[in-house]
């Protein structure tokens, strides 16, 4: 895993430096909405920058600074000794630590809330559609959801702008944190709070229904045509205590072990739903980051990344081998 | 366990997981609780200084002549404090203006970052030693700077600072401690200097201005001289504009060496703050969010009315505008097809339909407005106005390509790309055609040069006068440039910035026309930073690109051919041309405001002759305000936030 | 093997037929279909370019088939050659097969090869009149398309609503079928460029896919079929390029691209979007593997690309072919959204992500653009995505009845 972890990053970083453009000069010209205007007289100023953050020596050195701390900067530590670096475009100067930590809080309430719904949604229409498999229930869910897995999130995400600012104009439609008026109660701040986070949430959480309730409906199906099922069966157990009891819980570990896959997405956040809503999270960290070329910043959020894919993969591996004994460890 | 138990276990969890949730809310709602009653109390306090503030305001109206400098032939008015004329006699003070804005720098220090949002806040914080009058901008009146002498050569410039001056008390980011207010004295001045010819502080844009100057020495505790190395056209306006730079802040520690007092400047927390000595103070900055300032108390000059400035980070422009229309905020700018399409309806007045009648309008509307005769119904007001910085738009042809070396090309592109058609499709006509490298006001424009008129036949014409003709059928022109005996197809490639909407549609436009007179253009959309690099290398063909124009320019930087060469340089096309140095040079030498004038009049012919870029047009600025605010005028420079009140009944 | 060839065929039928069972399956076949075949039929049902012009002097030409035959108009001409090379040569095999069934493969040899002639000999002309103009000026006569414009023209006002959600507005008499969805931001007609952006959205699905697929079986294959210690670096490359954010991968490639063409992203999307179908095929291969014939035939000395290709692949074909319906979808997706954030194809060319982009800055004033463009994407992808569905309803054995 680590071996695997320090390819990548070593395979991200080189790519970075190769790319054209860099953050000195994203940093020295800002660019605007309307065709850039560039401010005169910008010069040799990017010299200064660039010895300052190490960009002058070879990608391999900078990697090597990344790693273990660039001279030049004081207090720098480098990545083995859990220090992130310091971002040179997205927020000059700032610790990458702090602006991860800045922007962590919306992305996972969100990420998480929105996988809770994911959950309570689809695996109860899964379980229901593989019980009642080629009911009419199971046919037009299974339509409806493979409707909604193929509506780009972004446009409805636009679409429900458009619509809400025309015929709902007090529904917020960015920023999860509202300024809240002084004098409201309890339930009022809920309330207020939890409008912010509708439209994200339904934009975040509506395509995975789809694979998560397919998903549950096969495993249910390949549990209730096992053996013991049909020994349940035929013991003369109602249908519902065979369900309930025996199949269910069986086919609830496979989706156990699928949500490790989940973790990678709680942290990354959706880019485009954070840069429509506008919401300051990590999607739109790492955009920015990428846009204007903030190497350190960029590394870590792409190592994070990579972190917890792995972790994720790792953990399922795991599971499967805990719950499935066929699966060794050791082979 | 049987069944029922597993499922109300279920349902527990998830009830208390989400009231879990919803008690965090609260928490992080109740926390917003507390700090908003410190406001308040903070926002009372206010009110009662605002009293003595109004009394103040009046002293100081009828003092101003008194209080002069020794010599009054040198401050051209008898101002003590500048743009005081404009205050209106019945303002209150207090009140919050909210505005957006699209993006925040995540740095304050403006001498190593030079986007927009930190000159702002900085503006707001930090006072320079004169401005220039709002209605009279060639007047500068004294805000700082107590007075000033210019010694007849125009190379000395002495100036006596305000006494009582003080920068803002903070606490320091780095050591946490509180530190009191400080008086601005002639040795934040020195320091500012000192910074800036650290050659290891990457300040250059701000350096390169400075170029000229030969030192900054202190006289006394008050007093200090910039001397100027020789004579330049600029050096009133930037010797006038400079600011202190807080050496208690920057500079706490006095063993820093040289290197390690450049390497705090470029990472130190310092950065995520700011201290300076003007009308306002950083409050509360939340990264990513918003950014409070405050009225600072203890300020030497005349207090702006307003008692809170705080901007809203909202990139989208329609998602500010909903929020202009819900009250959330106060100000915006508008784009040209929100100005026209999407505040149209009865909210919405316009109180300045027309650029040219714009000052006037604003004062009369201004009167309206105080003897209460407005429409009632309406809650946004409307400005079009021009300001002191125009940001203008152009083609940029690179002079090393072969293509472009020709004069007759450079003109003919011109002449094909149809920008009243760009104009009147992109910007709705919020703006005007422009013919040189000066806008707006600019006395340097030559008046009697007009743009070239959008005439695809004198440009075919023009281009077959140089060669390129259709010889092969194909309906695309051709030449060979390169000599090799076979013709060459008249193609080549523009590099638009990725982001930029009026870039690609400018794009679109020209080459749907270059198409039908037979010259193939390719659009190159690239990511900003990538775009700077092809400009610094010139590894490009042409490109979209705009600048912004300043009120005395100074086109040694863009024009003259001995920055055509470098790498990097703001001449990215390799403009050369003899006669055009040779002007910028006398221009900037001659302090005689109207040999300049003519001097550079004959610039702005030459390069409306040459066509190095094809000039596009200027934009204006177009505001949206909420009408709770008072004396919101439009002057020869653009509108003033320092100026105008809210009425408390509106608060 | 001739044995095998014919259970193969009749497992395939099987298939067919399970699937002409589900109606919702065929309904998006259908769907996907009709797709198709307006991408294909595109210039004939919009553009600028009169089939045939006599002008006032009786001269007659053919400005439509030049364009047709040799592109200039548009940025992507392979695109364009190959969707005009359908459109002649898809109903040249309809007819082949069904009308003389005989000398179908003869003939159908002789009409692609004839129909290559004039997309080889005729030589692309710029051709900029603006013909409607002319007829309604009296200086000629022509046959037009439906619509009489193209989708690079800037016929009309820019940011036009649909001419049916407007109270009132002047219509060009010499157009037809005037801007029935409004018009983009520099005036040219949504619903043209809608057409002719099926043709490069349904390309980059297909091509974008079939290059991850290609790549995907190959290193798949590879990795299942030898083993050991290949097996090993390629799972650890294909773990590493999962691992990697799909999103710093794709901006960082884009970043690169010097020209924004659309064959270049779809090989952005084709190069990031292989791993899944590798670690199928190698899966797949693995098990296979252990099977008797497996083993059998490489006891026979039968050389192992053989083997791969000729036993293996063909029985792991299925989960693949799933695989591809869905990725068409994948890629489509992902061609509008790296658009919608401007960084798809250069104008003139038109896509759907590309208009979407264009009304992204106010969609409040401008809805139609973002509307009828995100209609298009999702049926297209809906259609995609039911086919695949239906194809492994009908492909599991296990669901079988």
């Amino acid at each position: 895993m680590l071996p695997t972890l320090i390819l990548i990053t070593l395979l991200s970083y080189m790519m970075m430096r190769f790319a054209p453009g860099d953050p000195i000069k994203s940093n020295m010209l800002s660019s605007s909405d309307t065709p850039a205007q560039i401010q005169e007289g910008e010069s040799e100023a990017a010299k200064q920058f660039r010895k300052h953050f190490g960009l002058d020596k070879p990608w391999y050195v900078g990697y090597w600074y990344w790693l273990t701390g660039n001279p030049n900067i004081p207090g720098s530590k480098g990545i083995i000794r859990g220090d992130f670096g310091i971002s040179i475009t997205v927020n000059l100067g700032t610790p990458v630590a702090e602006l991860i930590k800045e922007r962590l809080p919306p992305t996972i309430k969100l990420n998480l809330i929105s996988i809770v719904i994911m959950y309570l949604v689809a695996i109860p229409i899964g379980i229901y559609s593989a019980i009642f498999k080629d009911s009419i229930f199971d046919r037009t869910s299974s339509i409806i959801f493979f409707m909604l897995y193929s509506l780009p999130s972004f446009w409805i995400a636009l679409l429900a702008i458009i619509v809400i600012s025309k015929y709902l104009p007090w529904w917020p439609t960015s920023n999860l944190d509202p300024s809240i008026p002084l004098t409201e109660s309890y339930w009022n701040v809920l309330l207020i709070t939890a409008r912010h986070y509708v439209l994200p949430i339904i934009c975040l959480a509506y395509g995975s229904f789809t694979f998560l309730s397919r998903f549950t409906r096969s495993t249910m199906l390949e549990v209730i045509k096992q053996d013991y099922i049909r020994t349940a069966r035929a013991k003369g157990l109602s249908n519902k205590k065979v369900i309930f009891k025996h199949a269910l819980r069986n086919s609830v570990i496979p989706l156990i072990t699928t949500s490790s896959s989940l973790l990678p997405a709680l942290i990354v956040g959706s880019v485009f739903i954070e840069f429509i809503f506008r919401i300051p999270g990590m999607g739109m960290l790492s955009f920015e980051a990428i846009s204007s070329r903030d190497y350190p910043l960029l590394m870590t959020t792409a190592g994070i990344t990579a972190a917890l894919t792995l972790l994720g993969i790792l953990i399922s591996d795991i599971t499967y081998g805990v719950v499935d004994p066929r699966i060794s460890l050791d082979k | 366990m049987n069944n029922h138990s597993g499922c109300l276990l279920v349902i527990l969890i998830l009830i208390l997981a989400l009231n879990s949730f919803g008690l965090y809310l609260y928490i992080d709602s109740n926390s917003r609780y507390t700090v908003a009653i410190a406001q308040n109390t903070e926002k009372i306090n206010y009110l009662a200084d605002s009293l003595d503030n109004l009394a103040e305001t009046i002293d100081n109206l009828e003092l101003s002549p008194i209080a002069a400098a020794p010599n009054p032939a040198i401050n051209n008015r008898f101002v003590r404090y500048a743009n005081s004329e404009f205050r209106p006699q019945n303002a209150q003070s207090g009140g919050t203006l909210t505005q957006a804005v699209s993006s925040f720098s995540g740095n304050m220090n403006s001498l190593v970052r030079s986007e927009s949002t930190t000159s702002t806040i900085n503006s707001a914080c930090n006072d320079s030693l004169a401005v220039r009058n709002l209605m009279h901008p060639e007047v500068f009146e004294p805000v700082l700077a107590e007075y000033w002498e210019i010694s007849d050569d125009g190379l000395i410039y002495t100036i006596k600072l305000k006494e009582g001056a003080t920068w803002h008390p903070y606490t320091d980011p780095v050591t946490k401690e509180r530190v009191e207010a400080k008086e601005v004295t002639a040795d934040d001045f020195v320091f500012f200097w000192e910074t800036i010819n650290n050659q290891e502080v990457p300040c250059d844009p701000i350096r390169t201005y400075f170029k000229l100057v030969d030192t900054i020495e202190k006289v006394d505790r008050y007093t200090f001289r910039v001397v100027w190395q020789e004579p330049y056209a600029l050096a009133k306006p930037m010797t006038l504009s400079l600011t202190p730079l807080p050496k208690h802040y920057y500079r706490p520690d006095a063993t820093w060496s040289d290197s390690e007092f450049a390497a705090q400047m470029i990472t130190s927390k310092r950065n995520q703050f700011l201290i300076g000595c003007g009308p306002y103070y950083l409050d509360k900055w939340v990264k990513g969010q918003s950014l409070t300032l405050k009225r600072y108390e203890g300020y030497y000059g005349l207090k702006p009315y307003i008692t809170e400035v705080k901007y809203l980070v909202m990139p989208e422009p329609n998602i500010q505008l909903v929020e202009l229309k819900k009250g959330g905020i106060d100000l915006m700018g508008l784009t040209p097809e929100q100005w026209v399409k999407e505040t149209e309806s009865e909210e919405f007045i316009t109180v300045t339909p027309d650029i040219q009648t714009a000052i006037a309008d604003s004062v009369a509307w201004n009167k309206l407005k105080e003897e209460g005769k407005t429409p009632k119904d309406y809650q946004i007001e409307k400005y079009q106005y021009e300001a002191a910085a125009l940001p203008w738009f152009f083609i940029a042809y690179n002079q090393n390509n072969p293509i472009f070396a020709d004069k007759n090309v450079r003109t003919a592109l011109t002449m094909l790309t149809d920008r009243k058609r760009i104009m009147h499709d992109i910007r709705y006509d919020f703006g005007k055609l422009i013919a040189g490298p000066f806008v707006g006001a600019s006395p340097y424009i030559d008046p009697n040069v007009t743009p070239l008129p959008f005439d695809p036949e004198g440009a075919i014409a023009l281009l077959k006068e140089s060669g390129w003709e259709d010889t092969d059928g194909d309906g695309i022109l051709d030449k060979d440039i390169d000599g090799d005996g076979k013709n060459e197809p008249f193609e080549y490639s523009l590099l638009i910035p990725n982001t930029g909407t009026t870039a690609r549609q400018i794009g679109a436009i020209t080459q749907s026309d270059l198409k039908k007179a037979g010259i193939q253009l390719d659009l190159m959309p690239i990511e900003w930073s990538a775009f700077v690099d092809k400009l610094d290398n010139k590894s490009f063909a042409a490109c979209i690109l705009g600048w912004t124009g300043t009120l005395d320019p100074d086109p040694y930087q863009v024009w003259h051919s001995s920055q055509a060469d470098k790498k990097q340089s703001s001449n990215f096309i390799s403009f050369k041309n003899p006669e055009a140095d040779r002007l910028i040079e006398e221009a900037r030498r001659s302090i005689d405001s109207k040999k300049r004038k003519e001097l550079l009049q004959a610039f702005y012919r030459l390069l409306h002759e040459e066509q190095p870029y094809t000039f596009l047009f200027n934009a204006v600025n177009l505001r949206a305000q909420n009408k709770r605010f008072f004396n919101n005028r439009v002057y020869t420079l653009g509108m003033d936030d320092n100026l105008i009140w809210i009425p408390q009944a509106m608060e | 093997m001739h044995n095998k060839s014919a259970k193969s065929r009749s497992y395939w039928q099987n298939v067919w037929i399970q699937f002409r069972q589900k109606k919702v399956a065929m309904l998006s076949l259908y769907t996907a279909l009709f797709l198709f075949i307006i991408a294909l039929y595109a210039p004939f049902i919009a553009s600028r370019l009169p089939f045939v012009w006599t002008d006032n002097s009786g001269v007659t030409t053919y400005p439509f088939f030049r364009e047709f035959f040799a592109p200039m108009d548009s940025k992507e001409k392979l695109i364009e050659y190959l969707f005009n090379y359908l459109a002649l040569a898809v109903p040249l095999l309809l007819i082949c097969f069904f009308l003389c069934r005989r000398y179908a493969r003869y003939l159908l040899i002789f009409g692609l090869v004839l129909l290559l002639i004039p997309f080889i000999a005729l030589q692309s002309r710029n051709q900029p009149q603006d013909f409607s103009r002319l007829e309604a000026a009296g200086v000629g006569s022509g046959i037009f398309a439906p619509i009489n414009y193209g989708p690079y023209q800037q016929e009309f006002q820019p940011k036009l609503p649909p001419n049916w959600a407007q109270s009132a507005q002047k219509i060009d008499k010499t157009r037809k079928g005037y801007n029935l969805l409004g018009t983009d931001e520099v005036g040219r007609d949504v619903l043209v460029r809608m057409i002719y952006g099926a043709r490069v959205s349904l390309s980059v699905g297909f091509f974008s896919v079939g290059i991850a697929t290609i790549l995907g079986v190959v290193i798949g294959a590879i990795a299942g079929y030898f083993g050991g210690w290949v097996d090993i670096v390629i799972s650890r490359i294909i773990e590493v390029v999962i691992c990697f954010p799909t999103f710093f991968l794709t901006l960082t490639i884009i970043a690169f691209l010097e020209q924004r063409s659309i064959l270049n992203i779809m090989l952005v999307i084709g190069l990031t979007g292989w791993t899944g179908t590798a670690r199928l095929i190698r899966g797949e291969i693995l098990k296979e593997k252990q099977l008797d014939y497996v083993t059998g035939a490489i006891a026979l000395g039968v050389r192992s690309h053989r083997i791969i290709f000729t036993h293996i692949l063909p029985n792991a074909l299925s989960p693949v072919l799933i695989g591809i319906s869905f990725g068409i979808a994948g890629a489509i997706l992902s061609e509008s959204g790296l658009s919608f954030l401007g960084l798809g194809v250069a104008t003139p060319t038109a896509t759907w992500g590309e208009l979407l982009n264009e009304g992204r800055d106010s969609p409040l004033s401008n809805w139609w653009l973002t509307l009828f463009p995100g209609i298009a994407i999702f049926i297209a992808m809906t259609a995609y995505n039911l086919i695949g569905e239906g194809m492994r309803d009908a492909m599991d054995p296990r669901l079988k009845k």
